[in-house]
């Protein structure tokens, strides 16, 4: 990989981030948080990579609702699928590779911060980003509308969104993660933001990949004083994946909200880590994760809360609720709570079964076949968290396929 | 002598190990409303539950047949589309799943086994609103989840919209006036009145003779010990109300 153009300071980043890599290593399933999914399975893939079609996926899947879409094809930034906004001096709204040239102050001073200093991926992701959004929001401002970032997946990529809010700054993100139908890619896609006092981040990510695709997101988030974030995660599509939030509460009254809903049919392996870590009082954070799980699939949910000394009137709420369908199917959910301050109110329960009897039952009763009452109920919980996005196109396009994924 | 819709002949049934119908008989023609009442446990619910075809119920012997046909051979949902309903006593709650949308898969479901076609989204909400005005259901329950935060009397008036939608040929009301205010009660005997024909029969099952003022039926039937023990026409109720069941169970032994 050559990066001929980048600032020194960029090589010098990349370069650690590569010592990180190897002093690191890749851990195998046998590391507690691997177990299921070893980062080995997440490597890049070397398949080459298909162009085709480029445009009619982003015209596909540019949500009509998005005040801007910024379209990566196999981690580039492809300008002409692309239609980013006016340019103000209230926000930055750009591929990174060319916020680099005008705002290099802006982004040495960011770029991974929030990552977590023990994480292989987020290293070499950190080595070998080629693109990525940047997006800036100045002090009290809150962006028009949307910002949308279609990844489309092509060979392996390595795509990194650096989001800078300033202190009261709001932003809305929706991230539509696809590939082609049966063409084998990888995708490596880190987004990191660290949050100032005040500052809101409503982010939607979309992970509807071809079966053929494996990948690996992750957030690395960092909330100040106030702070508030709403993550929703969709998981409908790959054959392996993995999907990791890491978000630090640093200062009181940050506010974190994640939801996720994963399907996963035939032998689909979906992984999802989350790891809160509440470092100072007032914070709350609630996690709702929901799994489908058919087929002979494995899903699984590692919930990581963390409650440091001294974060009193910490509140941490996380559940997670998985329906089986198919004998063949496992579903795996572990809470771990680590909880070092008194004063906390933090709870988490985990529920998972077949489907409801009694309302399969009453279906039957008022004429609907098991296949449909089946339907109507896995629908309804996949509704609980589809009905959060704002966005009809949205929602009706995560609708079909859940529907067609039954 | 009208067609007969349903004969149900020494029916057997149990859940776990108990049995609770012990023999049970009854014959329902078209055009008539049987009531059955009968104590708490003596196998009035259960009667509901296997004529809609829970599976958690095992018949151990017996017959029922609906319009000439083995009912116990069919799936809940044929009996559904044959024209079968229960009105459950306690309606389950779906969270997530719209009462409108869930109403008109339901009725959709029905009008294909029928051969007609589906009702799209417009035709269906036009139907809705006009069977809803007829028991007093709030507009505003037409879209929330199935029963979820419902009220007794909700819930109930919600079941009746279900058997007007879907108009069956047989209906059981099951202790549809338990826990009702006399509202509600009113409503859910007008909704069962609308839907009196010579084509259709009911069986209203109720523990109290107050709901008969409203829908009155042509014969009374006394369910003890899984077994019908008693039957009679209207005035049989009345003096249910008076003297109690005892001297029935008495009369039975």
């Amino acid at each position: 990989m050559s990066f001929s153009m980048q600032p020194a300071w960029l090589t010098a980043l990349r370069k650690k981030s590569a010592e990180d890599v190897a002093r690191l290593g890749f851990p195998g399933r046998k590391h507690e948080r691997w177990k299921h999914v070893s980062a080995r399975d997440l490597l890049p893939s070397t398949t080459a990579l298909p162009s085709h079609e480029l445009a009619s996926f982003a015209e596909d899947f540019s949500a009509p609702e998005a005040w801007a879409v910024l379209v990566f094809a196999g981690g580039i930034f492809r300008p002409d699928l692309s239609r980013l906004p006016e340019t103000s001096r209230s926000w930055n709204v750009e591929p990174l590779s060319l916020a680099l040239d005008f705002r290099g102050s802006d982004i040495i001073s960011r770029l991974g911060t929030a990552d977590p200093s023990d994480h292989p991926l987020m290293a070499l992701n950190l080595e070998r980003w080629t693109d990525g959004l940047f997006l800036r929001v100045s002090e009290g401002v809150e962006l028009p509308g949307p910002v949308q970032i279609l990844e489309i997946g092509s060979g392996s990529s390595w795509v990194r969104h650096l989001v800078a809010l300033e202190p009261g700054a709001q932003a809305t993100l929706l991230e539509t993660h696809l590939s082609p139908e049966g063409v084998p890619t990888s995708t490596h896609s880190v987004t990191e933001a660290r949050l100032p006092k005040g500052a809101k981040l409503r982010h939607v990510r979309v992970q509807r990949n071809s079966p053929a695709s494996r990948s690996w997101s992750a957030m690395a988030l960092h909330l100040g004083e106030d702070a508030s974030v709403e993550a929703t995660h969709f998981n409908v599509g790959n054959t392996v994946s993995r999907c990791e939030i890491h978000a630090d509460l640093d200062q009181p009254g940050a506010d974190l909200s994640i939801t996720g809903l994963a399907a996963a049919t035939s032998d689909d392996v979906l992984d999802a880590l989350t790891a809160v870590r509440h470092l100072a009082p007032r914070c709350t954070s609630a996690q709702t994760w929901k799994t489908i799980a058919q087929g002979s699939s494995k899903s699984n949910f590692v919930g990581e809360v963390h409650v440091a000394p001294g974060a009193d009137g910490t509140q941490a709420r996380q559940q997670s609720r998985n329906i089986v369908l198919a004998r063949e199917a496992t579903v795996h959910a572990r809470p771990q709570l680590e909880i070092w301050a008194d004063d906390v109110q933090c709870s988490h329960g985990s529920a998972t079964g077949r489907l409801d009897e009694k309302a399969m039952f009453f279906l039957r009763s008022r004429g609907l076949d098991s296949r449909a009452a089946r339907a109507v109920l896995v629908k309804a919980f996949a509704s609980e968290v589809i009905d959060t996005i704002p966005w009809a196109s949205v929602r009706s396009d995560l609708e079909a396929l859940i529907e067609g994924r039954i | 002598m009208n067609e007969v819709l349903l004969e149900i002949k020494g029916l057997r049934a149990r859940a776990g190990e108990t049995e609770i119908l012990k023999g049970l008989d009854l014959v329902v023609r078209r055009g008539e409303v049987h009531a059955i009442m009968g104590p708490n446990g003596a196998g009035k619910s259960t009667l509901s539950q296997v004529l809609a075809g829970n599976p958690a119920y095992e018949i151990t012997g017996g017959s029922m047949t609906y319009k000439g046909a083995d009912l116990l051979a069919l799936e809940p949902e044929i009996r559904a589309r044959e024209g079968v309903f229960v009105a459950f006593q306690y309606p389950v709650e779906i969270p997530g799943v719209a009462n409108n949308y869930f109403l008109r898969t339901a009725l959709n479901e029905h009008r294909k086994h029928k051969g007609l076609p589906e009702l799209d989204g417009g035709a269906f909400l036009k139907l809705l609103r006009e069977k809803m005005k007829s028991v007093n259901i709030d507009s505003s329950l037409v879209s929330r989840s199935l029963n979820e935060g419902f009220s007794g009397g909700q819930k109930k008036r919600n079941e009746v919209l279900q058997m007007l939608v879907l108009e069956p040929e047989l209906a059981l009301l099951d202790e549809t006036d338990s826990g009702l205010d006399i509202d509600a009660l009113k409503d859910c005997a007008t909704g069962v009145n609308t839907l009196r024909s010579p084509e259709r029969g009911f069986v209203v099952v109720t523990h109290y003779q107050r709901l008969l003022d409203h829908i009155v039926p042509d014969f009374v039937h006394v369910l003890h010990q899984g077994r019908i023990v008693k039957s009679g026409t209207k005035e049989l109720a009345l003096e249910l109300e008076e003297r109690g069941y005892e001297w029935i169970a008495a009369e039975a032994s």
